[in-house]
């Protein structure tokens, strides 16, 4: 498994070096205040970033992972609210269910009727975008204190949740590295007619990696309206092509088969490092875009250099 | 256990839509033999593969294994039951590991789906040992040559309840070395008691070995022979269901003035000091094993890279192409050995024809559509391109007929030489005849062929002079009367005492 460790190693790297020169050059970029809020910030990135990694391994993409985002904080503001009942379990179970129906469907276009991944999300994203306006045409609704409490509890300046959340997500990166699925949706990714000779159900674990990227953007969606208190029908937007920018900084191959969970979270903490440092700075948003840009164009023409050199 | 009947196929018979791909095969399997399946392209093969594999079902007919009837053929149950087939695509993924390789889609796994990582390596090497093969687990398997790639999907396969194993054109890109070492595999699982069924176009790898000939053609069985009655000529016939007459045509006049002549080139890493002449209606095969320099040269000659250093010269002017372009403008036809580079798939037949030829038949640069039309016509007739029409897009044809769109497009360019890698790759032993029969008369004509070919029967059969490449070295030159195969083997083999000269 020399292999992976050693795809994982550039984003890793990339993610130190981000946060030291962040350190050293960006005032009060180190303090706990800062690093805790920075933390808090990235959990929904680093959550869809994986989800967007499993669909990329399998040469696909996901469009609607923003859209699956805004949808989990815009069910949860609802049934949530008291009046409505605010039943936390029935609101978690909702957001779980939407989001295993809308990875299925997508699965099922992707795989059943053969649709280009990129379109069928696309098709998804236009449709989940109406339903959460219909939902929530303003922001409003209420999410659980419970939940807030839960989201916002920290060890010093330390969010618990970000704890969690990591602890949760590499456990799923060596899950991958060493399991059955694991090994099946590189594979897929690979070369999915090598894998089907081999006797691997190709479409069973394309629809699991949509049905899984679904899952972990729900999540995600959760953790931004727990921080929030409400629901928005926009919220989760960025989060589109946010997952898809922070999988290729951490190494992930568009071309599928190619890339760890782990190069994605390293990616996305990239992204995160970014964002802030900047924000410190008092950079205006245009410039953050365009720097943003800049930083995923150099990073790829790395890891192009070096792929041609092996 | 050797000759008991393993599988029975009792007039099976298979369909799509109102194409008959199969038709009342009757076929015996015995254990511990080797059987071999023999036919042209279509003729039935991989149908008949696909309903082995429980890829597709049989539309009539019986499936009897181990004297069982089997009523419902999937993948899973002829799996179960000892039947594994290696297809003649590779399985095998580069990007993981050997180990990795090994465990798809059987991976043993614990609770949760965690592969047991262990007893994957444990039994691969442990199957690896059973024939006296060492391999590295852990190494990423786009380290392993072509054949040690087609030898772990067959240890794949291998497990205790093997009995039957269908292998589908496994030495498609095999050196003659990797065809051996699996040859002497199959010959150990056969004492062993397996089945073998063995998918091939060439008979002559598997002689010595082979216990029965199973010949198909246009879906149905045709003969089945034994060993002393498999002459080449005799299944050649069979699968072309007609004779050939001769498979090389022979040249009608001695060769004229020299077309090409290539002097003293060299290409750092790739051949050394290389001198060689084609003259008019003169075939030229340059031999060689792979990386000994004869497909480099005739690359090079076509600028694919131009050679470092030496002089070439096209019939009396220099030739220094400094890309293919350049040499196509100079008068040479060049094909790659893979066709997906030669040909537009989605394109028609006539575009894939006049692709090369275009420019002459343009006039400011508006192509006279009437005159396209009708030189293309004469080519397919004159080649006799089998294709629905000529506006039929170059895919729906056979490896063969497109072989001869990719030839036909420099016959109408009216090139003066040919230079063609592996031109008859894959294509069957019917279009291979046609083909031959083509640069024959194109040669005689006044042109110029050179081929670098790795079918040494090819080279010897169709080439008035053969050039064998050793080391990057030409180092033997043939003629038609002064050669053997033996000779030639032993030339590009360095077996000949010349080959550090």
């Amino acid at each position: 498994m020399i292999h992976v460790y050693r795809r994982t190693a550039g984003p890793i790297l990339l993610a130190v070096v981000g946060a030291l020169l962040a350190y050293a050059l960006v005032p009060r970029f180190g303090t706990p205040i800062n690093i805790g809020y920075l933390l808090m910030q990235s959990a929904p990135l680093l959550l869809t970033a994986v989800g967007q990694t499993l669909v990329i391994l399998t040469r696909g993409i996901d469009l609607s992972v923003g859209a699956s985002v805004t949808l989990a904080g815009v069910l949860a503001s609802i049934i949530m609210d008291p009046a409505n009942g605010g039943s936390v379990p029935l609101a978690l179970a909702t957001c779980a269910g939407a989001a295993i129906a809308v990875g299925l469907v997508n699965g099922v276009l992707v795989v059943g009727y053969r649709l280009p991944p990129f379109l069928a999300t696309l098709a998804m994203t236009f449709f989940l975008a109406g339903v959460n306006l219909y939902l929530r045409p303003a922001p409003g609704g209420q999410i659980a204190e419970s939940l807030q409490n839960a989201v916002s509890a920290r060890w010093g300046f330390v969010p618990v949740s970000i704890v969690v959340v990591l602890a949760l997500l590499l456990l799923l990166a060596l899950y991958l590295d060493r399991s059955r699925f694991g090994l099946r949706l590189r594979a897929v990714g690979w070369d999915e007619k090598a894998a089907r000779l081999a006797g691997v159900s190709a479409g069973w674990v394309k629809i699991a990696a949509y049905v899984g990227s679904a899952l972990l953007a729900s999540a995600a969606g959760l953790a931004i309206a727990a921080r929030t208190g409400t629901g928005d029908a926009l919220v989760g937007n960025s989060y589109q092509l946010a997952s898809i920018s922070a999988a290729v900084l951490g190494g992930v191959d568009l071309a599928g088969g190619r890339g760890t969970v782990g190069g994605a979270l390293a990616g996305a903490i990239v992204l995160a490092i970014i964002g802030n440092a900047l924000n410190l700075l008092g950079v205006v948003a245009y410039w953050q875009w365009i720097i943003q840009g800049m930083i995923l164009l150099i990073a790829v023409s790395f890891y192009a250099v070096r792929a041609a050199a092996r | 256990m050797a000759g008991a009947a393993l599988l029975e196929l009792r007039d099976l018979t298979k369909s799509f839509g109102s194409t008959i791909a199969l038709r009342g095969i009757d076929l015996t399997l015995e254990a511990g033999r080797f059987h071999a399946l023999l036919g042209e392209n279509g003729a039935g093969k991989s149908t008949l593969i696909k309903i082995l594999a429980g890829i597709h079902k049989p539309s009539g007919g019986e499936m009897h294994f181990g004297g069982a009837r089997i009523d419902a053929p999937s993948p899973a149950v002829l799996r179960a039951l000892g039947l594994h087939i290696v297809h003649q695509e590779s399985s095998i993924l580069p990007g993981l590991t050997v180990a990795e390789n090994f465990a798809l889609g059987q991976e043993p796994a614990g609770r949760l789906g965690i592969i047991r990582r262990r007893a994957v390596r444990d039994e691969l090497r442990a199957r690896a040992e059973r024939f006296g093969i060492t391999i590295d687990p852990d190494m990423p398997a786009e380290r392993l040559a072509i054949g040690d790639r087609k030898i772990l999907e067959i240890l794949k396969v291998l497990d205790a309840r093997q009995k039957l194993l269908v292998l589908d054109e496994p030495t498609a890109s095999f050196t003659a070395e990797e065809t051996r070492r699996l040859l002497r595999i199959l010959a150990e699982l056969k004492l062993q008691g397996t089945a073998i069924l063995y998918v091939t176009h060439r008979l002559e790898e598997i002689e010595g070995m082979v216990d029965r000939v199973v010949v198909l053609r246009d879906g149905s069985k045709v003969g089945e022979l034994l060993p002393d009655e498999a002459v080449q000529e005799r299944v050649v016939s069979l699968m072309v269901g007609r004779d050939l007459g001769q498979m090389y045509p022979q040249p009608t006049a001695p060769p004229g003035e020299t077309l090409l002549s290539v002097r003293a080139i060299s290409r750092v890493a790739a051949f050394e000091n290389v001198s060689l002449r084609v003259r008019r209606g003169e075939i030229v095969a340059l031999v060689g094993l792979a990386g000994h320099g004869n497909f480099e040269v005739a690359r090079s000659i076509a600028a694919l890279p131009p050679p470092d250093s030496g002089d070439m010269k096209m019939a009396g002017r220099p030739l220094a192409p400094k890309s293919l372009r350049d040499a196509i403008e100079q008068g040479i036809g060049f094909l790659a050995e893979d066709r997906t580079e030669t040909i537009f798939r989605v394109r028609t037949v006539r575009e894939n024809l006049a692709l090369g030829a275009i420019g002459m038949w343009s006039r400011m640069g508006f192509v006279d559509v009437r005159r396209e039309k009708a030189e293309t016509a004469d080519l397919i007739r004159a080649l006799s391109v089998r294709c629905r029409s000529a506006a039929a897009p170059a895919e729906s044809l056979s490896g063969g007929n497109q072989q001869k769109l990719a030839l036909g497009r420099w016959f109408a360019a009216r090139r003066q030489l040919l230079v063609l890698l592996d031109p008859t790759a894959g294509v069957d032993v019917g279009a291979r005849a046609e083909i031959y029969k083509h640069l024959r008369n194109f040669a005689g004509d006044g042109g110029g062929v050179l081929i670098a070919t790795s079918d040494l029967a090819e080279a010897l059969g169709l080439a008035d002079t053969v050039i064998a490449f050793y080391r990057g070295r030409a180092i033997a030159e043939f003629g038609r009367d002064d050669r053997s195969e033996e000779r030639v083997l032993a030339a590009i083999t360095g077996q000949d005492g010349k080959g550090d000269a």
